[in-house]
């Protein structure tokens, strides 16, 4: 496997009111040909920030990337020019966004819609492009792709939108996409649907999938590596099963055991869910720091004078944090 | 359930629309026949997928929404009969927390007035010792007393999901109905919240009808737990039966849907459902499930199977169980 997107000390800056918010503070990131990288983390932690930026997307003002590099096949996107960005967006790299319901556009056919993705970006006619359409609705799993074409999003279901989402972003066999939040607005039966569409499709043609969520299990289902962000730093990387049953960053690890998991046998005895105490610090006031040291249970002197740096602690994982060993020994 | 009932409902319905002038009318049966009972101090938990009528169960428990045909009674009250002065002087029995503490706050309120504000209604308490009321409330929730003034946009959502439990408990009500509290809240605050709600039901016995589409979340503060599709119950039971062993077959593909956040070891086997349930306006013939259902059989297209028990207390309805 190759690097097919490197994100490299990226930086964004916001300009509010009060005072410059570093929304996304040196974040390195690699995607490989073919895998589900999934990110995850609170809101506001950047998540979404970061899809933004690949995609060349950062509303400016008053957003702006002040530093870094994104690259992708070599290619540095940071630097390209609008008219490359817009062969990139939607050609090379799509996105699906969190709301179906209001990504797609009310008044124009579901086929459309996709047509129009396909129009942009290859040079095809307008009655091909209609077949691809239906074709990439009967992709996505949608019965009767050819009569579905013709409707209008109000005449579909949420799941149903979110498979027209889908087969848009894919339209133009993008070598990259990135998922927002797919399923947030879908119920579990119909987001189990989309999940296994998802990995089917990544199968069949080899995309590489940047999945952002905040639910630890919609990445333990799809994703096979994780970074988990907090206020702008990624702050642990790792195989998703490496991450899962050994956490090593106290922040991942309140994270995991702070949501009550379904359990198969379920007992008598139900303790208090673990807090993670305090609330996620404002981004116009991070000091020096470790962000996550106000709320850590290990804070030393150290973590409140210099942010600690993201390193390998064993094969593919990697930890944000001076005390590691103390938090694993516990 | 031997404890003391404090909520029963009996066939509830709840049909929408009807009468149109010219064209067919259309009913919409959102709630179409539910019974259930909420012991004291407990918590009954409604699962099920958007437009199950979870959601619509509720508000017509809390006489929100006009009721079609069946009975609530609370306690020695019956809910279900009571028409205006007396409906609102009941209300300080039951009180609600609702799903979005963005939306369900007044902006232009200081959250303290919007604490006091069931007190003044409902006249508890002297007017000089309702600020006072409001403090320990306040204090209740885990929110500092000090805080009273300041307008909603001033607090976090988890903060504000405090300031709408401690509205919710101004009454003193006996019963809680509670639509979705945690599902708009960040996974760590929600984990906050509902060790207060907790907290706060073993500290004064509260009744909590707790509807949620997060089956961890369910499982993790509901005694008992009734599975909804499409307007009726199609299993109930209490917590550990329910989730040890699943009976109908919705039940089982709605918990082998969710995520499980742990290693995988590929071991687990998936029930995975087609399609989206069916429109609540032309309800199929027999079972709700059918068009959907793994298992179904010929059966199942032409008699609705009936809610039944299926052993000390564990109702589920399906032909397969009987």
């Amino acid at each position: 496997m190759s690097g097919m997107l490197t994100i490299k000390d990226l930086v964004v800056d916001f300009k509010t009111r009060a005072g410059n918010a570093r929304v996304l503070n040196h974040v390195s990131l690699e995607l490989m040909s073919g895998e589900i990288l999934g990110i995850v983390g609170e809101s506001g932690c950047g998540k979404s920030m970061t899809a933004l930026s690949v995609m060349g997307l950062v509303p400016s003002p008053p957003g702006k990337v002040t530093g870094g590099s994104i690259s992708l096949e070599g290619e540095e996107l940071l630097t390209a020019s609008k008219s490359r960005m817009r062969e990139v967006r939607g050609g090379v790299i799509s996105m699906i966004f969190q709301e179906p319901m209001t990504s797609l556009n009310p008044v124009f056919k579901v086929g459309a819609q996709i047509a129009e993705a396909v129009l942009l970006h290859e040079d095809v006619s307008k009655a091909e492009a209609w077949d691809r359409a239906v074709e990439m609705l009967t992709k996505v799993g949608i019965p009767e792709p050819a009569l579905r074409a013709n409707a209008y999003p109000h005449e579909l279901s949420g799941g149903m939108r979110q498979r027209v989402m889908i087969a848009m972003a894919l339209s133009c066999h993008p070598r990259v996409l990135i998922a927002d939040e797919p399923t947030t607005a879908l119920d579990v039966t119909v987001q189990a649907q989309i999940f296994d569409l998802l990995k089917d499709l990544q199968k069949e043609t080899g995309t590489a999938i940047i999945m952002i969520t905040h639910d630890m299990g919609a990445i333990a289902e799809l994703a096979d590596r994780v970074a988990v962000m907090y206020a702008g730093h990624i702050i642990e990387t790792g195989r998703t099963n490496d991450i899962l049953s050994n956490p090593q960053h106290p922040y991942t690890r309140g994270l995991i055991a702070c949501v009550p998991h379904l359990e198969d046998n379920p007992s008598d005895d139900r303790p208090y869910l673990s807090e993670i105490k305090g609330v996620v610090p404002s981004l116009t006031e991070l000091g020096k720091g470790c962000a996550f040291a106000d709320r850590c249970a290990y804070k030393t002197t150290k973590c409140e004078e210099q942010q600690p740096i993201i390193e390998p602690v064993a094969d593919g994982h990697s930890v944000a944090c001076y005390n590691v060993e103390y938090v694993v020994a516990v | 359930m031997s404890e003391e009932i404090l909520l029963e409902v009996k066939d509830l319905k709840v049909h929408f629309g009807g009468k149109k002038l010219f064209k067919k009318p259309r009913i919409v049966h959102a709630v179409d026949g539910v019974s259930f009972s909420v012991p004291k101090g407990k918590t009954l938990g409604i699962v099920g997928e958007s437009g199950s009528g979870k959601t619509t169960t509720a508000l017509a428990v809390l006489r929100l929404v006009p009721i079609t045909a069946g009975t609530i009674q609370l306690d020695d009250m019956k809910i279900s009969t009571l028409e205006g002065e007396d409906l609102r002087k009941s209300r300080r029995r039951f009180q609600m927390i609702f799903q979005d503490p963005y939306s369900s706050l007044d902006p232009r309120q200081r959250v303290g007035d919007i604490v006091r504000e069931p007190l003044d209604l409902m006249e508890i308490g002297d007017e000089g010792e309702r600020d006072q009321i409001v403090r320990d409330l306040f204090a209740q929730v885990g929110l500092r007393p000090e805080l009273t003034s300041l307008f909603p946009h001033q607090f976090s959502g988890g903060q504000r999901q405090r300031v709408g439990l401690a509205r919710a408990l101004a009454t003193k009500p006996d019963l809680i109905v509670c639509d979705e509290p945690v599902s708009a809240l960040d996974v760590a605050v929600q984990a906050q919240i509902l060790n207060v709600m907790r907290k706060l039901q073993e500290d004064m016995g509260l009744t909590y009808l707790f509807i949620s589409h997060d089956l961890g979340v369910v499982q993790h503060l509901c005694d008992y737990i009734a599975v909804m599709y499409l307007g009726q119950i199609v299993e109930q039971a209490d917590r550990i039966s329910l989730f040890k062993n699943p009976q109908h077959p919705y039940t089982k593909a709605l918990l082998s849907a969710v995520p499980k956040a742990r290693a995988r070891d590929g071991s687990e086997e998936f029930i995975r459902l087609k399609g989206d349930p069916p429109s609540p306006i032309n309800l199929p013939k027999g079972c709700r499930f059918a068009g959907r259902c793994p298992v179904v059989m010929d059966k199942c297209h032409t008699v609705p199977p009936e809610l039944k028990d299926q052993g000390s207390g564990h109702m589920a309805s399906c032909h397969l169980l009987d």
